[in-house]
């Protein structure tokens, strides 16, 4: 039990002596109720009611949503060419900015810091209206035209890092720190597990269609526990035979094998408890019989064969791939349907520095159906009102061209100061633009979202306190909004 | 064997039934119920109101956990969140009244202090905490500040600040206690009237204390062998034994390794190979020489200002470079120097100070007395170094060492010294050989100067003079490297002849000459091409080609456009090809040195750099990453490209160019060099037209380098001498490997800037090195130095290295240290469960010399570490974490220990010790998931043979994706330092000791030994229990594991395809000898006995 907060430790430890007391001799191998596998695992900080009957953690607030989709797009999109339109830069082109940006006193990047002209590049894409609300979306993204309706885009999203590698912990993390815990692990910390047998936060690695993305490197810290204990850490769901890290037996043992050697394993285990009395022999115990029951939840989630030709219609054509961006999609329905808290999807290629034309539109294909099935899907089902979706990279792209600038041609360097995310769902108002930036796409005029203030609002719409939501660790109280106050985006909200 | 059972067998008897034990006297007698007051709760003594004592309240025991967490955040240390000037960390400010405000405290007099008041407050305008923070305070708690108060609010420094002296030793636990700090526990135990369990079983203990000092399990040779000597002193010699051991060095060195946040990788972004194994050998050499604590810290952390540093100790700073670095395309230097320094000052800070000094890098610590001033002091201790802010994504990031293997430290060493002597000699010669110089350049031509002398690495060499004859290639036809190219097409007879430095310059015209070689550029290749040039005219054509007449093949292509140098290359997966033209054109009518220089390894980017006479004119790195390897389409031709026969669309336009002595080699040049290589032979040139007495200086020395390296005999030999020992070194080079280590400017003081709000863009006051403000100031007259900071902790009166360090080696023995966050002894860190038995471990540590072996075996051969760990439920309850130590530690092995008892039972363990990472079996595609498409560590490849079965510490660790079993049984990241692993129990672990190859490969020879070993059921069972439990089973367990034998027997024998799928995991071969079906069989047991919660913990 060493893993659990100490705060509920003793209410644990409590219980497992009640439940060793009373229930233990009696219980047969495999017979151990869900709920006392959840306490023996620390679930119970899911909220739900307590054995020794303590109230919720001060954590706890009303939930909008159940559960998360983040479709995380590593590299960061253009928001010039995808969402945030700027027709009056058209006739400016190739205008060179040198002295406008240094006015603006901002870092460039290594990249384009020596350039010696910083030529305008307008976006080529054609812009049209959509929805309700007339959010305006570019041609490389026809159908989220079709859901606008369904989306609230912030234009007015801003960061703190110019580089791939801080920018990426800053948002997934919270912090640019090595060591801290991912977003991911902080729901499954605050909310536990409403399924028994997968875990609470799943990762998913979408491949790219491009052989000629500009592709970054993502590592396990993105999606790790950093100092929460370990359980909380995303699990990587892959593509194949074994959607979770060693989860098929062995060739050569059949089920019923597997079964007899847990009946074993489980008699002996007990004889072991009877003379050491140690709790964790019994903890022990339930995470093989979990780990057998995933080898079989696990599979049928990861076989999509019974999804109807509708539901494969409405993804798109590659979502009858494996490790497609459309078949993670449909995963991520499957997990968020089976109650994972929080699945993120990882979708590399989006770092267009150069010939952005023929990469972004071949990313975009990747992602741009799928997502409108995706949020279809969940509306058919009933499950958008308590899913929340978030999409977006971990920052902008510059307004002026790194590299040659033609017609046709031109690549966009790295640009923290403004970006584009959407979320949809989760008690999200739908069908609504927020934020705005200058008339070059470079700083935010109105309504600026730090992103900080966009994890406070996940926190918030999840039904976390996102200032009381905090572990103990190197002497403070850490979160995942950080030090500096986060605000939680009120104008958003449903 | 038969013996070691007897000894054995009379253990195995029936369980003891829970009651029985209490009957057995070792749990206390029925004790009360548990009152809040008695718990075990070390890390919550502020709470134990009823067990306060009569005499004065203790500040730090009683008073300071309740202002820590509730007043400091405002009230304390930090100044920039100071609320109304009041501070109550000291007591001179507590006590003084600050302008309007009254004392808070007044001494002897709760009803009158403010604070009091305060906290009584219902008004939401006055109440502290005030409401907002969500904290109350609790009436005990109110009521021990009022008592503190009434008894004059006396102040303590933090207990972990005040230097520890040795405490008495308790008079307790008399006819128990083997050891001094058995005493301190059974004292704690008697008062809180807990008895200590009974000792732990012979078996059980060997199996335990083999596991925590070697990370192995016991063989059953040792087990017999120890179990068949009754006598007191067998397990003193039993821990004697251990501790000699090559594997005690390696389990030590392992978990350092987490403190030292070892990797095999960069970790930032690309996370390419870095080469710094030879440092994880060193530390596994340090235990085993069982160097002094103080000795093993200071070489790692200042190896290198030791006076007259060893290899060795240079190679100890490999500490230093353990950190993750970047060479991120754009990074910016000034935030990864102050990224670096904080990583560095955080990992000393929590390994040998226990203090969390990381929020002091953004503003003044919350709670414990370190400023930012305290951080950016030891911030500047490390930045003094010559490591470059960007690693380049190169294994071998200078400063670093070439560490040849032990067998070839003398070869090496004397093979050093004698390239050193023979450059010396060379060095000698130059000042030596100045009259010959004299003489030579007094008569010097321009005809003399011939050029430089060919070096092995050089694959193609045309003078182009006229000594060529028709047939400039002839020299190189057939040489393998050339791919045979034979008589190719003659150069244009000059049309205009030109004279050339060495003689009549051979004019190309446009048409092809293959050189009969391919020169791809590939992330593993570096190439240069170097020649003199002299144009006439603004001409346009190509100079040198490896490409074919179309843009979008793969191939490269150097040109002149309008006389001006020009670089095209086409990287052929569809990305436009770069064509990028100087700005300013080659003069007309001089001769002019180009050189294009390649290299494919040494980053993310491959680069290619075209310089002129000394200047880089062109530099890929700043118009394209190139991403693909680019294999061109056509071999590598001089004066055009490779075209449909009969066209002439590249013949040269506009001008005449001439060239001479050209060469390509296989090397590259750093930038420096470059420039020097393409100004020599100009250069000298130039100075050589000077009439004799014109020359300056400065004009003398090309020509003396070319005297040197290409004229005087005697040089000459040196240098070819000097070039034939490192060719003999080469063997050498290639078995041993490079080291990263520290190397500290010599020409600057350590110093750093204060950053507001951390942000390195934010650069305030300057600070010199120095130790923080609350601990024990430097010697004076010691320069800060990290060599200062390392002996400084060693200091008598410091008062935090030997407890910090005792408490970590408690840790690894008990699984919770005396202080459980081993890395926090500050203000809000927890306080120790044992604070006497703490300092006078620290002190008997620090008398010792620092013994760090004589520690272990002192822990180890206490009567507490021999306890047996069984618990009854009324002790569970009282101290479920076991922080009283009244029964024996029990908890999971860390993922190594897991995969390396398996493998040692199974006898696949190779007992190999160091050498570079190894490859064991993975899952597919774990690197290519996250890896980037330039990554050294893209793809996997796991190795073969023995490098499967060495021990788990020398696994390649990949910081942004490390081996997935390890991950799952909580093997940190290595991206930081850890000096705590957690300890989860998760279905993930239970997956990876039942179907991760290794294990299953394990039961699988388990299995087949034990078949080998014995003939029936009862003999194999005992064989695998052996060496995996170190014990028989019992009865009734040897019925659950035969009935699952049986069943699994059926099984294969209905389906006998399914026993040979479990036979075929893993690579070494199965025994023919043996029956399929029982043996896999016995491979399921063989597992179910190593998935037992008995064989996966200590």
């Amino acid at each position: 039990m060493s893993s659990i907060h100490p705060e509920w430790r003793s209410a644990v430890d409590t219980y497992n002596n009640a439940l060793t007391r009373r229930q233990f001799f009696r219980r047969s191998g495999t017979g151990l109720g869900v709920a006392a596998l959840g306490a023996l695992l620390g679930e119970r900080l899911a909220g739900a009611a307590a054995p020794d009957g303590k109230a919720d953690p001060l954590w706890r607030i009303a939930p909008r949503a159940k559960r998360a989709i983040y479709i995380s797009l590593i590299g960061a999109p253009s928001q010039l060419d995808l969402f945030d339109y700027k027709p009056a830069l058209r006739p400016r082109f190739k205008e060179d900015l040198k002295g406008w940006l240094s006015a603006q006193g901002e870092r460039l990047t290594g990249m384009t810091s020596g350039q010696a002209q910083f030529p305008l590049a307008p976006s080529i894409y054609k812009f049209s209206q959509h929805g309700r609300g007339g959010a305006w979306i570019s041609e490389l993204l026809p159908w989220h035209g079709k859901m606008a309706d369904d989306l609230c885009i912030i234009r007015s999203m801003q960061t703190d890092a110019i580089n791939h590698e801080p920018a990426n912990q800053l948002i997934y993390t919270g912090s640019m720190q090595n060591g801290k815990a991912s977003m991911g692990s902080w729901l499954s910390y605050g909310l536990g597990s409403l399924n028994q047998d997968l875990p609470s936060f799943v990762v998913l690695h979408a491949r790219h269609s491009s052989p000629t993305a500009n592709v970054q490197a993502i590592s396990a810290r993105l999606w790790g526990a950093g100092f929460l204990p370990g359980q909380h850490a995303g699990v990587a769901f892959r593509n194949g035979a074994d959607p979770v890290l060693y989860l098929s037996d062995a060739p050569g043992i059949p089920r019923e094998l597997r079964r007899s050697m847990l009946d074993g394993l489980e008699q002996l285990n007990r004889r072991s408890y009877e003379q050491l009395g140690d709790p964790d022999i019994q903890t022990r115990t339930q995470q093989y019989e979990m780990a057998f029951r995933m080898q079989a939840s696990v599979p049928d989630l990861a076989n999509l064969s019974g999804e109807s030709a509708a539901t494969f219609d409405l993804y798109g054509p590659d979502s009858r791939t494996p490790g497609t961006f459309a078949s993670s999609a449909l995963m991520a329905r499957r997990l968020a349907e089976r109650g994972v808290r929080f699945v993120q999807i990882f979708h590399r290629g989006w770092d267009q520095h150069g010939s952005l034309p023929r990469d972004l539109s071949s990313q975009c294909r990747d992602v741009d159906q799928a997502c409108y099935g995706l949020i279809q899907d969940l509306k058919q089902r009933g499950m958008l009102d308590d899913t929340l979706v978030i999409w977006g990279g971990e920052f902008g792209r510059t307004v002026y061209c790194q590299g040659t600038l033609t017609e046709t041609n031109y690549g966009r360097d790295h640009h923290p100061r403004c970006f584009t995310i959407w979320m949809a769902g989760g008690g999200i108002r739908p069908g609504m633009v927020h934020g705005e930036t200058d008339e070059m796409s470079y700083n935010v005029v109105r309504d600026p979202v730090h992103v900080r203030d966009l994890h406070a609002t996940i926190l918030h719409q999840m039904g976390l306190h996102p200032e009381r939501l905090s572990f103990k660790f190197q002497g403070l109280d850490q979160r995942l909004t950080g030090v500096v106050p986060a605000k939680v985006v009120e104008p958003i909200l449903a | 064997m038969s013996s070691l059972l007897r000894l054995l067998r009379p253990l195995a008897r029936p369980p003891l039934a829970l009651l029985g034990l209490a009957a057995l006297g070792w749990v206390t007698a029925p004790a009360a119920a548990p009152t809040p007051t008695a718990g075990p709760a070390p890390e919550t003594a502020g709470s134990a109101a009823a067990a306060l004592p009569t005499a004065p309240l203790s500040f730090n025991d009683h008073v300071q956990p309740i202002l820590s967490e509730n007043c400091y955040h405002c009230h304390g240390p930090d100044s920039s969140t100071r609320e109304a000037r009041l501070r109550l960390d000291r007591r001179d400010d507590a006590i003084t009244a600050r302008g309007d405000y009254d004392p808070a405290i007044i001494p002897g007099n709760p009803a009158a202090s403010p604070l009091i008041e305060r906290i009584l407050s219902t008004d939401p305008e006055e109440q502290m905490p005030p409401p907002e923070t969500h904290k109350t305070l609790k009436p005990h708690e109110v009521e021990i500040l009022r008592r503190w108060i009434a008894e004059g609010a006396a102040y303590q420094p933090h207990w972990s600040l005040i230097a520890p002296t040795r405490p008495a030793v308790p008079a307790a636990g008399r006819g128990w206690a083997r050891s001094s700090i058995d005493a301190f526990i059974a004292a704690r135990l008697e008062r809180e009237g807990l008895q200590p369990s009974a000792p732990e079983s012979p078996a059980r203990l060997l199996r335990r204390v083999t596991l925590d000092l070697t990370g192995l399990p016991p063989t059953p040779d040792e087990l017999a062998a120890f179990l068949a000597d009754p006598s007191e002193s067998a397990y003193t010699r039993a821990v004697d034994r251990l501790l000699a051991s090559d594997a005690h060095a390696e389990h030590m060195a392992r978990q350092w390794l987490d403190a030292a946040r070892y990797a095999d990788t960069h970790g930032i972004h690309i996370d390419n190979y870095r080469s710094i194994w030879p440092y994880r050998d060193w530390v596994i050499s340090a235990y085993k020489q069982n160097l002094p604590f103080d000795q093993f810290s200071i070489e790692q952390l200042a190896g290198d200002l030791l006076p007259e540093p060893t290899l060795e100790q240079r190679v100890a700073t490999g500490f230093n470079r353990c950190l993750p670095t970047t060479s991120e395309g754009g990074a910016i230097e000034a935030e990864y120097e102050a990224i670096y320094a904080k990583d560095r000052v955080e990992t000393l800070s929590t390994v040998w100070l226990g203090l969390t000094t990381s929020c002091a890098a953004c503003h003044d610590h919350k709670f414990d007395p370190i400023s930012m001033r305290d951080f950016y002091s030891l911030a500047a201790f490390f930045r003094n170094n010559t490591m470059p802010v960007m690693d380049g994504n190169v294994a071998e990031t200078h400063p670093n060492v070439f560490v040849p293997v032990p067998e070839d430290r003398a070869a090496w060493a004397q093979l050093a010294r004698e390239i050193d002597g023979l450059e010396r000699a060379l060095a000698e010669r130059r000042t030596a050989g100045e009259t010959d110089f004299a003489r030579w350049v007094a008569g010097a031509t321009v005809t003399a100067l011939r050029p430089a002398p060919l070096d092995h690495r050089t694959a193609i060499h045309l003078p182009l003079d006229g000594s060529d004859g028709p047939n400039p290639l002839a020299r190189f036809a057939g040489r393998p490297e050339n791919g045979g190219a034979t008589a190719p097409a003659a150069l244009t007879p000059a049309a205009t002849p030109a004279a050339g430095p060495f003689g009549p310059a051979t004019r190309i015209d446009g048409r092809s000459l293959p050189l009969g070689r391919e020169l791809p550029m590939l992330q593993s290749s570096q190439f240069s091409v170097r020649f003199l040039i002299r144009v006439d005219g603004a001409p346009s054509g190509t100079l040198l080609s490896a490409r074919t007449e179309d843009d979008a093949a793969p191939g490269w292509e150097i040109f002149l456009e309008d006389g001006k140098p020009a670089l095209f290359i086409s990287e052929g997966n569809g990305e436009p090809a770069i064509r990028t033209v100087n700005a300013n054109p080659l003069k007309p009518g001089e001769w002019h040195e180009m050189l294009f220089v390649f290299d494919g390894t040494g980053s993310h980017f491959r680069l290619g750099h075209l310089h002129v006479s000394g200047y880089k004119l062109i530099d890929t790195g700043v118009l394209r990453m190139f991403r693909s390897d680019i294999r061109p389409a056509a071999g590598l031709r001089l004066g055009g490209r490779q075209v449909r026969a009969g066209t002439d669309e590249n013949l040269l336009k506009s001008g005449a160019v001439w060239l001479q002595d050209f060469r390509q080699l296989d090397r590259v040049f750093s930038h420096e060099d470059a420039m020097l290589e393409s100004r020599g032979i100009v250069s000298a040139l130039t100075s050589l037209q000077k009439p004799a007495d014109q020359r300056q200086k400065d004009d003398l020395k090309p020509l003396r380098e070319h005297f040197f390296s290409a004229i005087d005999p005697v040089s000459r030999g040196l240098i070819t001498a000097t070039e034939q020992l490192r060719a003999q070194g080469r063997p050498m080079r290639d078995r041993g490997a490079v080291s990263l280590v520290m190397v500290e400017k010599s020409d600057s003081t350590p110093h750093a800037h204060l950053l507001k709000r951390g942000e390195y863009s934010q650069p305030g006051e300057r600070v010199e090195a120095n130790t923080p403000e609350a601990l024990p100031p430097l010697p004076t007259g010691t320069a800060a130095n990290r060599l200062a900071l390392a002996r400084w902790l060693f200091q008598p009166d410091h008062p935090l290295t030997a407890r910090v360090t005792v408490n970590r080696t408690w840790q690894q023995l008990f699984g919770t240290g005396l202080v459980e966050s081993a890395g926090d002894f500050g203000i809000t860190g927890a306080r120790p469960s044992h604070p006497d038995l703490l300092d006078w471990l620290a002190v008997d540590f620090r008398e010792s010399g620092w013994d760090h072996r004589r520690l272990l075996r002192q822990l180890v051969t206490t009567a507490t570490y021999r306890q047996s760990a069984a618990v009854s439920p009324a002790l569970l309850e009282r101290d479920p974490a076991n922080r009283l130590l009244a029964r024996g530690p029990r908890h999971r092995l860390d993922a190594e220990v897991l995969r390396d008892q398996a493998l040692a039972a199974s006898h696949l363990l190779s007992r190999r010790i160091g050498g570079r990472p190894v490859k064991p079996y993975q899952p597919d595609s774990i690197w290519e998931e996250v890896a980037m498409k330039e990554s050294t560590t893209r793809f996997y490849q796991r190795h073969q043979g023995e490098a499967l079965y060495r021990r788990s510490l020398y696994t390649f660790w990949k910081r942004t994706a490390p081996h997935p079993s390890m991950e799952i049984l909580n093997a940190p990241s290595r991206e930081t330092t850890c000096v705590r692993r957690d300890r989860t129990n998760t279905p993930l672990q239970a997956l990876v000791v039942q179907n991760d190859p290794i294990f299953v490969e394990s039961s699988r020879q388990l299995a087949a030994a034990a078949l080998r070993a014995a003939e029936t059921f009862d003999g194999r069972l005992d064989f695998i229990t052996l060496r995996l439990l170190g014990r028989p089973l019992a009865t009734e367990e040897r019925g659950v594991v035969q009935g699952f034998v049986t069943s699994a027997r059926e099984t294969y024998r209905a389906k006998p395809a399914l026993a040979a799928d479990l036979l075929r995991v893993g690579d070494s071969p199965a025994d023919p000898s043996l029956p399929p079906v029982e043996l896999a069989a016995w491979v399921l047991a063989a597992s179910q006995i190593m998935n037992l919660d008995e064989s996966l913990t200590k």
